[in-house]
């Protein structure tokens, strides 16, 4: 098994060598290739989820309406937390951990009440919003612009000043100093309002709009709760939906269900069915990473189907090297040296040709900048290929060479 | 023919040749493979997101000037101005193909759809969702608002002149005729839309039209008589209310119940400075106050029968009356389109419609039969495109919307609201027939027609008939809205059913904006648009929405260059074999190629030797490197639709494979065969030399 004598026999059968060495190197190449290609479609996977925005809405129990649900203050609670709803005690009737997870899943959310009031007589809508995005009539999308005064801009909807945003048709019954004054009433109590007007909108004429603290305080100066037409909230991680509803949404709410079915809600003393759904926009998104995922699935089924070639090609070419040198094995033979012995020469040449292969594609592959290996693979490949070797040596060395030489001949 | 045989002596090398095809056939074919993958799921995203631009009403109003410049008003449009309807024309032109793909005009038409009931959102108690109130934009419960009612008549009020008052604007008051103000109890109910609550024992509140006192007074029905009174504005008062109370009150309309209602006595009325007759007692002990026209709403409907539809327009003393088709006089008009009568009923009112022989009675129970099973029709190319979805306030629940196919063939099929399909049992795969119908304009009130958002069907006009037979219709797709009962400005009802445009032969009205017009954009040219908009003067007219498109963009480009990096390391492997191959069998030839010349071969015979030689290895290589490939994507896409639940199947089909390995096989066989035309003029440079 001297050394040297193995170099005589590659450059006596340089071809089979070679080739087996290319195979690997190409093998090697590729599987680094397809490895660093799918490392980098994960990250841009995760970008996609990083950059979507997912957001969810407290909908009616078929998923049918989002607006006018007159929400309870344990549902504005688990969204906003109790921070900003005054003197609340937390949610009545169930942990109040799981409202804390539940705030946990939530990066921004945007609510809206419209209460009546009357201005001059007659009636208007007082709509407090905690942010612009909470309404879409008062968006521009709808069709609807808003002339600030300076230096105000809708950041006053997330403060608790009586600060208003006022038809542009109601500009005229402005008092000198800018502001109206709103009537409240609710059976015996009535409260009246001075707002100043900050703005003006070009939507529905018998609208104002104020910050949400504002409606809550009147709120619960009349009712005793707060509550709230509609409630949007933009998840924190798009990739956190099924968790989201493990720990934290599956405890208040359900999916919408088109039949309008009530799921019994156990734990709740106050409910016998949950009372709402909760209606996660996520569809588009899950269907475009999910083709992307099957994308990259059908990427590491290539290379896996690279580490199975390797197994066919040790296989095919060990069976044909050594077949090549049957005359030389059987003269080894005859002359005393034992099976294992001879095995243990042609494999380590061949595996010698495969290794090499191999290190010289991880040595390109780094050459071009690829930073992170396969190991697993850039193992598993040679090590089949070798195996295939072994198979195909084993299974030549059992026959009896003299009489394959004789058929041969 | 030897070069092949002299492949057979050599089984060993020939057989290594063959093992090196077949892997560059399989690496090609992989990395192809991958990237048709790749381009599928490009294609799949790009057709799953739709970039659109939907028209706001900003240039929808104009200001008015007086001769000074002074503003007296604004003037408001029922659709967009011409100047933007040009603009859109000029958008489709190949100028601007880079960023607009197209602008999508939906129509509407009304079909009647015998098998299906319409929701009715009075019935069902749903409280509408008020974004704004404009008219262009708000819900109606139109045309299903015939009904024909046997009534026992209570109280009869006096002949009136229909307008009692004097108008700002100077009109002919007598031009409105007489009516007479009665309430009665309704005892059978004859014809009704199937959404609304049964009204039988209710009061109703029937106004009786005339042309002229004598006529009122003539008519003027008794009290404790019965009538058969039949007309086609509906009303449920008590529904009205029930829903105003309720957005009052902040709670479901089912929540709101009358005996909640504490009375005033008389004397509280008479002290009340307002006309406040009770209130409205809640849970929490507050109260509601409730108006004496409030009270009157409870529980009871209104109706108007009218003698001469001529009446509804204050058109009577006209002897001519100018229609779409032409003018007829006033006679004709008001027996061709009278919609509503009354009689007075000596026995019940089935005897009186078998044995009647006006044919009036037979025609608007046929009229109001399509009307209560009408529903307004929009015919789309792309549901992805259509207002609501692109906002992603409506998606599909079930099923599909339409492909291109359905498009181009006119495929029979339709989407309709899960809602409308839950509650008529109905899904995916069922068929309904339609019977498509246009509207008549000349119909008196017509209220449809003219809305951008929130359309519903046209009422149905006898004389224009139906037009088309039925046909059926398959469902395909069922589709759910964030708010069903929205009166925004891209909205539509879920009675709306959608088809493919080219499905409909009857004539459809277009409107230019609200849920009818989209510009679809190319994903990812909203910015461009918006400069595009700006620079022809069209700043805001748009506003834009790509479902989150841009937001995950860069990301999906990052992901698409990984995908072209392995195509290209795949073809530069690919060489790298060939190469290989190369240099291991053609280039092994060289003394072979020698012995040859110096026997005097010609060159050409020559370069065919290492030619076939080298075919002989790639060709057999080749097809068994698109053997092995197709199994391979074979099991993989089995394997994939195995792990995941996706929309999107990666297919790459054998004749594809089979194109590769061909392509491959091809340029590998000229690369040789230059590589034999070189090799051949080396060696006989060399043995020239030597």
């Amino acid at each position: 098994m001297a050394f040297p004598y193995m170099i005589q026999r590659i450059n006596r059968q340089p071809l089979a060598v070679v080739l087996l060495f290319g195979l690997n190197f190409v093998t090697a190449l590729l599987l680094c290739v397809l490895h660093t290609g799918s490392i980098r479609l994960n990250e841009q996977i995760d970008a996609v989820y990083d950059n979507a925005t997912v957001t969810c809405r407290v909908s009616s129990i078929t998923g049918t309406q989002c607006d006018n649900l007159h929400l309870p203050e344990w549902v504005i609670r688990l969204f906003f937390g109790k921070s900003c709803i005054p003197n609340s005690s937390g949610i009545s009737f169930s942990d109040d951990a799981d409202a804390e997870r539940f705030l946990t899943y939530i990066a921004d959310a945007y609510a809206k009440v419209s209460i009546k009031g009357q201005f001059r007589g007659g009636s208007v809508n007082i709509i407090g919003i905690t942010d612009i995005e909470a309404d879409r009539a008062l968006q521009e999308e709808y069709g609807c612009y808003i002339t600030w005064q300076e230096p105000f801009n809708d950041a006053i909807f997330s403060g608790s000043d009586e600060y208003c945003v006022i038809p542009e048709t109601m500009l005229t019954a402005l008092s000198e100093a800018g502001n109206i004054e709103i009537n409240f009433q609710s059976g015996d109590k009535a409260v009246t309002r001075e707002f100043l007007a900050v703005g003006a909108h070009t939507g529905a004429d018998d609208v104002i709009y104020c910050p949400w603290g504002i409606t809550a305080q009147i709120n619960r100066e009349f009712d005793g709760a707060i509550h709230a037409d509609a409630i949007i909230a933009v998840l924190r991680d798009s990739r956190s939906v099924p968790e989201f509803w493990e720990n934290a949404a599956g405890n208040y709410f359900v999916e919408p269900n088109p039949e309008g079915e009530l799921t019994p809600w156990e734990e709740s003393p106050i409910y016998n069915n949950y009372p709402y759904a909760l209606l996660v926009n996520n569809d588009k998104l899950e269907g475009t990473v999910s083709g992307l995922q099957n994308n990259l699935s059908f990427f590491r089924l290539c290379t896996t189907a690279m580490i199975v070639l390797s197994l066919i090609v040790g296989l095919v070419a060990g069976h044909l090297i050594v077949r090549k040198r049957t005359r030389a094995l059987a003269l080894q033979q005859i002359l005393g040296r034992s099976n294992g012995n001879i095995f243990a020469e042609i494999l380590l040449e061949l595996a010698a040709s495969t290794a090499i292969g191999i290190i010289t594609g991880i040595g390109l592959s780094c050459l071009m900048g690829v930073k992170d290996f396969p190991w697993s693979a850039l193992l598993a490949s040679p090590a089949l290929c070798i195996l295939g070797i072994a198979s195909a040596i084993i299974s030549i060395l059992h026959k009896d060479l003299i009489r394959t030489i004789k058929e041969d001949a | 023919m030897k070069s092949f045989l002299q492949l057979l002596r050599r089984p060993f090398k020939t057989f290594l040749g063959i093992l090196l095809s077949l892997l560059a056939c399989m690496v090609i074919c992989v990395c192809m493979g991958q990237y048709i993958a790749s381009v599928q799921t490009r294609a799949y995203v790009e057709d799953n997101y739709v970039s659109v631009g939907l028209l706001t009403s900003k240039y929808m109003k104009e200001e008015v000037f007086d001769e000074h410049g002074n503003s007296v008003g604004m003037t408001y449009y029922d659709q967009q101005p011409m100047i933007v309807r040009e603009f859109l024309q000029e958008l489709t032109s190949p100028e601007y193909a880079s960023i607009v793909e197209g602008v999508q005009q939906n129509s509407l038409t009304s079909g009647y759809i015998s098998g299906l009931t319409p929701l009715n959102y009075y019935g069902i108690k749903a409280n509408p969702i008020r974004l704004d109130t404009d008219a262009t934009n708000n819900l109606s419960i139109a045309p299903y608002t015939y009904a024909m009612f046997e009534i026992e008549v209570d109280e009869v009020g006096e002949v009136r002149p229909f307008i009692n008052y004097q108008p700002h604007f100077p009109i002919d008051v007598s031009a409105y005729g007489y009516a007479i103000d009665l309430t009665g109890t309704i005892s059978r109910v004859c014809s009704l839309q199937a959404g609304y609550s049964d009204p039988t024992g209710r009061i109703i509140r029937l106004t009786m039209r005339f042309v002229t006192e004598e006529e009122a007074s003539e008519a003027r029905p008794q009290p404790g008589e019965s009538y058969l009174v039949c007309g086609t504005d509906y009303d449920d008062l008590d529904a009205r209310v029930c829903l105003s109370i309720a957005e009052f009150l902040g709670v479901e309309p089912s929540e709101v119940d009358w005996n909640n209602i504490d009375w005033y006595t008389e004397e509280e009325i008479a002290q009340s400075q307002l006309d406040v007759v009770g209130e409205y007692l809640r849970e929490n002990g507050k109260h509601l106050s409730i108006s004496e026209s409030e009270a009157q709403m409870i529980n009871s409907c209104s109706l108007t029968v009218c003698n001469n539809p001529l009446l509804y327009r204050g058109y009577i003393g006209q002897t001519e009356i100018q229609l779409s088709t032409g003018a007829i006089s006033a006679e004709d008009y008001a027996a061709m389109f009278r919609d509503s009568g009354f009689v007075r009923l000596d026995g019940s009112a089935d005897d009186f419609l078998n044995q009647t022989t006006d044919p009036f009675w037979s025609e608007w129970l046929n009229t109001a039969q399509v009307n209560d099973r009408s529903f307004p029709i929009l015919t789309v190319d792309d549901l992805n495109a259509v207002s609501q979805f692109a906002t992603q306030d409506a998606f599909l629940v079930d099923g599909r919307g339409f492909t291109r196919q359905d498009a181009s063939d006119g495929a029979r099929v339709c989407v309709i609201s899960a809602s409308l399909a839950m509650t008529n049992g109905l899904g995916i795969g069922d068929k309904i027939t339609i019977r498509f119908y246009e509207t008549d304009m000349d119909i008196i009130p017509n209220q449809t027609g003219t809305k951008l958002a929130n359309p519903s069907a046209s009422y149905y006009s006898e004389f224009k008939g139906f037009a088309s037979d039925a046909e059926v219709f398959e469902i395909v797709g069922l589709y759910s809205q964030k708010n069903q009962w929205e009166q925004g400005t891209y909205c539509f009802t879920p009675n709306t059913v959608f088809v493919p445009k080219s499905a409909v032969s009857a004539g459809t009205t277009e409107i230019c904006g609200g849920i009818y017009t989209s510009v679809v954009l190319k994903n990812g040219t909203i910015s461009q648009m918006e400069q595009l908009a700006s620079e022809h003067g069209f700043d805001g007219l748009f506003a834009f929405y790509d479902q989150g498109y841009s937001e995950i963009m860069a990301s999906l480009q990052g992901y698409y260059e990984v995908e072209n990096v392995v195509l290209r390391t795949g073809f530069v492997l690919w060489g790298g074999i060939v190469l290989l191959f190369l240099l291991l069998f053609p280039f092994q030839l060289r003394p072979d190629l020698k012995r040859m010349w110096e026997l005097g071969t010609p060159p050409a015979k020559i370069r065919r030797h290492i030619f076939a030689g080298s075919a002989g290895m790639l060709l057999p290589g080749a097809v068994l490197g698109f053997i092995a490939a197709v199994l391979l994507f074979d099991r993989m896409a089995q394997h994939l639709a195995n792990i995941a639940e996706s929309d999107l199947s990666l297919t790459i089909s054998t004749g594809t494979l089979g194109l590769i390995a061909a392509a491959q096989l091809f340029a590998a066989l000229i690369i040789v065969y230059t590589f034999a035309r070189i090799l051949t003029a080396c060696v006989n440079r060399c043995s020239r030399r030597e």
